[in-house]
């Protein structure tokens, strides 16, 4: 159990330290750049985005906290787990393409889906959906900005890409990793 | 429009309250609550370092240079830029929309057009790091980066004819 917690802590702290890398580097460029107020801008632009997103991150992850106590996971494991197959697939699709607002919402929700049980391919739909053709997306900023053609033609040319991605990420897991368990399901 | 997103999340979050204490009573609110608070203890280290570096993504990409650089190229190399343009482009659709439609303005094709919203949609560099790492771990989110990446290309490539045939 003990030993348990020190690997997942491990694990975390690898992710903070590549991000930690990532930001050390993008504020040495931001300084090579614009100088010293390139750096005061990255830090302003972060805290705004902080003051801006932080409560809406906090709703969203206790959203999704409710959900979980909501939805059993003998539910979720039946309709997205192992056995759910290309229903499984389906509903997360659906689920993808209904879910709204930002990454404050559909991260934490798939977290805690992955944590009740759910597999990688319909997780993987669920999110791919998300990402290409959210309905709440659509409505209030594609077809206004981009004309219905554009959008429909978008639409029709990436309509399976969902479904390739449900079939393609948990096989390339495997391979991978052995197994299509998620570094962080508990 | 910040408003209506905490409107819409303080609804969201009312809703699912009120359905867990019917099915659950207090002790479910109590139960999803303390949930949300762990996983919330999980990311927050990891969020707060990924919104510090969206801001000098921000600083560091300019959504000026991001148009400049899709200007009119067509073809398979204007496919490429807006692959390329679109997972740098940091930021909500408030930003990738109004650049996609200016630049459609101005002359630039259906195809790099809709490759440079897939490849904002599916393979952002900024929110993988910022959100997906934190919530989702290192070996999904890679696997699905590497598989996602080909997507804009699709749709880079097959958007224009059915563009066509519709308009």
């Amino acid at each position: 159990m003990a030993g348990q917690g020190r690997k997942r802590r491990l694990k975390l702290d690898s992710s903070l330290l590549f991000m930690l890398t990532i930001l050390i580097g993008l504020a040495i460029a931001a300084f090579v750049l614009h100088g010293w107020s390139g750096l005061g801008d990255g830090a302003v632009e972060g805290a705004s985005t902080l003051v801006r997103i932080g409560p809406l991150v906090v709703l969203g992850i206790t959203m999704a906290g409710m959900i979980q106590v909501l939805v059993p996971p003998s539910f979720v494991s039946k309709w997205m787990g192992e056995e759910s197959g290309f229903v499984g697939v389906l509903i997360g699709f659906g689920a993808g393409i209904i879910t709204p607002g930002g990454p404050y919402v559909s991260f934490p929700i798939a977290a805690s889906l992955f944590r009740s049980g759910a597999s990688i391919a319909p997780m993987a739909a669920f999110l791919t959906a998300k990402n290409l053709f959210p309905l709440e997306r659509s409505l209030v900023y594609e077809i206004p900005f981009m004309g219905t053609n554009f959008f429909l033609a978008r639409v029709i040319a990436s309509l399976l890409l969902p479904l390739f991605a449900a079939f393609a990420i948990p096989l390339l897991m495997r391979l991978i990793s052995g197994h299509v368990r998620l570094s962080r399901n508990e | 429009m910040d408003i209506s997103a905490l409107l819409m999340m303080a609804g969201l979050l009312a809703v699912t309250s009120a359905l867990a204490f019917r099915v659950h009573g207090f002790q479910g609110v109590r139960e999803g609550f303390l949930r949300g608070m762990r996983t919330l203890r999980m990311v927050a280290p990891m969020l707060l370092t990924g919104l510090a570096l969206a801001g000098f993504i921000n600083v560091v990409v300019s959504p000026d240079l991001i148009s400049q650089w899709m200007g009119s190229n067509s073809g398979i190399v204007g496919i490429l830029i807006g692959s390329g343009a679109g997972a740098l482009i940091p930021g909500g659709p408030y930003v990738s929309l109004p650049i996609a439609a200016s630049i459609f303005d101005k002359g630039a094709g259906v195809g790099p057009i809709a490759a440079f919203l897939t490849a904002w949609g599916a393979i952002p560099i900024s929110r993988s790091i910022v959100w997906e790492l934190p919530f989702l771990g290192g070996s999904f989110t890679l696997v699905r980066y590497i598989v996602n990446l080909a997507f804009p290309l699709v749709a880079g490539f097959l958007t224009p004819p059915i563009y066509n045939f519709l308009s």
